[in-house]
């Protein structure tokens, strides 16, 4: 099996700790702690943002205040005290740098580390012979570099920082931001409505298919600072993209909130694939720091025969909340969903996804495998529906949970809602752990306990890992491995 | 114990000033209960009626409860035939207790069925462990409950005849009848108790019962709404299941506007089973909701949860099923399957199977699906010379059958087997799904 031996390698020298933990000293801009309006007018001043964009963040703020934060979610934590948070942290940087060769060495130093090389000619994770992938690097609040600009514009793909777009491309921006997550949606995206500093802008044009897998690469560096970004994916008719997303932070014994937007948007016969490999800090072995991570992510099959595909590897967080989801407006349009999700020691993951069948013969498919280890919580949390007038659809769902600790929990909390007779909707779930006999086998084999576990771990998650650009499994599966180290035994 | 006042039947139902009224007009009628029904009164005025938003009344449709009903004349509908011949039969009328049309006959030693009233004035410290109640509904029933029966059976001891317990409504306005049994079986103790339900469109019968199914004992337990049920009923068994234990629920839910069937079952001993299941098939604006919890409590035991539903016309059936697996309890077995047909295009079919499972050494598993007959089923059996709506019904009925063939009682399974075949008559004519 390709990769098992990367990954026992990895969890071998990774020896107990996270290797993205690192914290960069870095000359950085700071607004105020604190969240008011002032706050708010400043965000959008440093950005040198249009008027329209600052009333839409005013309207949000005070849309904001008057909701309630969610409390359904199988999630445990301390009240977040969101007026003791930087809402803005950039690196100190005289202007926005025109090319790679003005961005400061040390951002690249830094994102070299991480594995990202921002350098053109090199290309993600070191992997030979790799496809190039076009990457946006946003290091705390803002964007701090967009590779491979120029090639895309040729071909006609808009990728840029969702900053530059405002001011470059206000009209595409105003037209779909807000259009799939509404304003007052829930309240982490209410709030990132708000607050938001940066984030990914990708417009694909009408039959492109675009040549190269575009990235983003977040990385939370300052200490008290939230991250807020979003990100916006339009594709026009006939268009294909995929699209990657990673995330790291540094170790840091208090929790830092990630609160991100994703809005997708295809039309007709267009396709959307996403990829996420999450790894924000997930605090150490007793529970101390971490990321909480509440994002909303969702994509509109707008058009006919529009595809969105959701893949995502969840490693990283103290607190995941997140459920990236399809609406499938069109006729005939696809919605899938395949995730792994792995907590160990004190995480805890309440994740899943929507699927809200509208088209007629609309199809959706959600894989769903959940590895609690530790003290780890681990809930999948989903939706399908399946609206009056949408004849025909037909929904595939498999929720499996492995257990590989007596002192975790998995649990599945799937919502099945029926409004049409036409609609064929099968769910599946299993909870189990590893079996004596599977590890008795791997052991007579000669591997040890460990490498065992990552190797029926890594079988027991391969129907979603084989829908991750290669780049990415390869190194999805290297964090299976750490994520479930010192977990057995 | 003085025997109940005929007077108006109870009319509160969400308006505090009434319940609190009611629950002081009923404090005489069982003192032993003076605490429970002002604490839950209490509760009842903070909490109210739960609504949608309440995760686990979701799906329930409780807002007959809170509009005028049309013009009705009270009725009596007359008391169903018996499911099995020569039953123990305790009939309430809008929450009292009728004498007359109940019978009891002679019971075997070690048998004792009593009123809840004689049961509390005889055990008064009992009145401490009845259920209290964490949501509105049952909140209610202790705050509004008139009376209920306890049916005790000693240790070693079987109770061949089942009992029947028959709720009937009569009242043509909106009112609330609140009853609350107690099951409480001795070790190695075997007893068959069906729950029953016929009345008016307004009325509401809201009904707790309490069950313990201690070593190595076997209830089993059938919750009736049939087509002579009408208006909205809520059901709720709250069973605690010892070691070795077995305890069998089947619901079955045909009538009513708005019925509401709610199983939960703690499995606390070592070898203890649980199996609930349960059937709902439900015409034009009928809205049927089961919600099971079962929780482990310890290691070493089994459940299985069993549920189909058919919904025709504007029917709305849901299912709500929780497993939870609590950590240590080792070596659990929990298997629930939850299958929908829908017949109309205006039926919708919820289903939320659910798994909280806090121990590795478990096997458990659910599987849902919801979707119309099989075209190529139909298809088949109609090239076979048999007309569509024979197919239909051929099919519905193997779909319901998995349900029926897990019952063990003979004339119960011919009984309901007979039921679904009048509901077919009525809902399989093909017009709606031509």
């Amino acid at each position: 099996m390709a990769g098992t031996k990367d990954a026992i390698d990895q969890v071998e020298e990774a020896t107990g700790s996270y290797k993205h933990g690192f914290i960069s000293d870095i000359d950085m801009d700071r607004i105020e702690k604190g969240l008011n309006e002032d706050i708010i007018r400043a965000i959008s001043a440093k950005k040198n943002e249009p008027e329209w964009m600052l009333d839409w963040r005013l309207k949000a703020f005070a849309q904001w205040q008057k909701m309630d934060e969610p409390d359904w979610a199988k999630l445990q934590y301390p009240p977040i005290d969101y007026q003791d948070a930087y809402y803005y942290a950039a690196p100190k940087s005289a202007d926005k740098p025109k090319s790679l060769d003005e961005v400061d060495p040390e951002l690249l130093r830094i994102y070299e580390k991480l594995g990202i090389p921002l350098e053109e000619q090199k290309v993600l994770a070191g992997v030979e012979g790799a496809k190039k992938v076009a990457v946006d690097a946003v290091f705390d609040s803002v964007s701090v570099a967009t590779t491979f600009r120029e090639e895309l514009k040729k071909a006609g793909v808009i990728f840029m920082s969702i900053s530059e777009a405002i001011h470059d491309y206000p009209d595409l921006v105003r037209q779909y931001l807000g259009s799939v997550v509404p304003v007052r949606d829930n309240y982490f995206a209410c709030l990132n409505c708000a607050v938001f500093t940066d984030g990914t802008f990708v417009y694909i044009p009408k039959g492109v298919r675009c040549p190269m897998e575009l990235s983003t690469y977040f990385r939370i560096n300052a200490e008290s600072t939230g991250q807020f970004e979003r990100t916006l994916i339009v594709a026009e008719e006939g268009s294909y993209v995929s699209y990657l997303e990673g995330c790291t932070a540094p170790m840091r014994d208090e929790n830092q909130l990630h609160a991100a937007v994703v809005e997708l948007v295809a039309m007709q016969d267009a396709e959307i694939k996403y990829s996420t490999v999450q790894n924000w800090y997930p605090g150490d072995k007793d529970g101390k720091g971490g990321i909480y991570n509440f994002v909303t992510k969702r994509g509109l099959c707008k058009g006919a025969r529009s595809k969105i595909s959701w893949t995502q590897v969840e490693t990283g967080s103290a607190i995941t909340w997140k459920y990236p989801s399809c609406v499938l407006a069109g006729d005939d349009s696809v919605g899938e969903f395949y995730s792994v999700a792995v907590t160990n020691n004190y995480q805890q993951a309440d994740t899943g996804t929507k699927m809200i069948h509208q088209g007629k013969r609309s199809r959706s498919t959600i894989i769903s495998k959940g590895i609690s280890a530790g003290k780890s919580h681990n809930t999948y949390r989903g939706l399908v529906k399946v609206a009056p007038g949408a004849e025909g659809v037909r929904n595939y769902t498999q929720c499996d949970s492995l257990l590989v600790s007596d002192t975790s929990g998995a649990h599945t909390v799937p919502y099945i809602e029926v409004q049409n007779p036409s609609a064929q909707i099968e769910h599946e779930a299993t909870t189990s752990k590893i079996s004596e006999d599977q590890m008795f086998y791997a052991r007579a084999r000669g591997l040890d306990e460990e490498e065992a576990v990552a190797m029926i771990v890594n079988g027991f998650c391969k129907d979603v890992m084989q829908h991750l650009p290669m780049e990415f499994a390869v190194e999805a599966q290297k964090l299976l491995g750490i994520s479930l180290e010192g977990s057995v035994g | 114990m003085p025997t109940l006042p005929e007077t108006e039947t109870m009319t509160a139902l969400t308006d505090i000033t009434a319940v609190r009224e009611d629950s002081r007009t009923l404090a005489d009628q069982m003192p032993e209960l003076g605490d429970h029904r002002s604490e839950a009164a209490t509760r009842f005025e903070a909490l109210g009626l739960p609504t949608r938003k309440n995760e686990a009344w979701r799906y329930t449709n409780l807002r007959p409860l809170k509009t005028e009903p049309a013009k009705d004349s009270a009725q009596d509908p007359g008391l169903p035939v018996e499911l099995v011949p020569g039953s123990i039969r305790l009939v309430f009328v809008d929450g009292h207790y009728a004498e007359d049309r109940s019978r009891i006959g002679t019971l075997p030693d070690g048998v004792r069925i009593s009123r809840l009233g004689n049961y509390l004035a005889a055990n008064p410290a009992r009145a401490r462990d009845l259920f209290m109640g964490d949501d509105g509904v049952a909140l209610l029933n202790s705050a509004l409950l008139r009376d209920g029966a306890v049916i005790s059976v000693a240790n070693n001891t079987s109770l061949a005849r089942p009992v029947e317990i028959v709720h009937v409504t009569t009242s043509a306005r909106r009112t609330g009848c609140h009853l609350r049994h107690r099951i409480e079986l001795g070790e190695r103790a075997e007893a068959t108790v069906i729950e029953r339900w016929v009345g008016t469109p307004s009325a509401w019968a809201n009904t707790v019962t309490e069950a313990r199914v201690p070593e190595a004992a076997t209830l089993t337990h059938l919750r009736i709404a049939g087509d002579g049920a009408a208006g909205t009923i809520t059901s709720a068994a709250r069973v605690s299941v010892g070691a070795e234990a077995t305890y069998r629920a089947t619901s079955f839910m045909i009538g009513g506007t708005s019925v509401r069937i709610d199983s939960l079952v703690n499995v606390l001993g070592e070898g203890g089973e649980a199996h609930v299941d349960g059937l709902s098939l439900a015409g034009d604006g009928q809205t049927h909701d089961a919600v099971t919890v079962v929780r482990h409590q310890v290691p070493e035991a089994r459940s299985e949860q069993v549920y189909r539903a058919v919904g025709d016309g504007r029917a709305v059936t849901s299912f709500q099923g929780k497993v939870i697996v609590d950590k240590d309890a080792q070596k659990i077995e929990a298997d629930q399957s939850f299958k929908a047909i829908i017949l109309d295009r205006k039926a919708t079919a919820n289903a939320k199977p659910e798994l909280e499972i806090l121990a590795d050494d478990v096997v458990c598993s659910h599987g849902a699906t919801i979707g119309e007959l099989d075209a190529n089923a139909l298809f088949y059996l109609t090239s076979r010379g048999i007309s569509p709506e024979d197919a239909r019904a051929i099919l519905i009925e193997a779909f319901a059958g998995a349900v029926l063939t897990r019952i063990e009682n003979d004339d119960v399974r011919e009984q309901a087997a007979a039921a679904i075949s009048t509901w077919m008559s009525g809902h399989v004519d093909g017009a709606s799904h031509a």
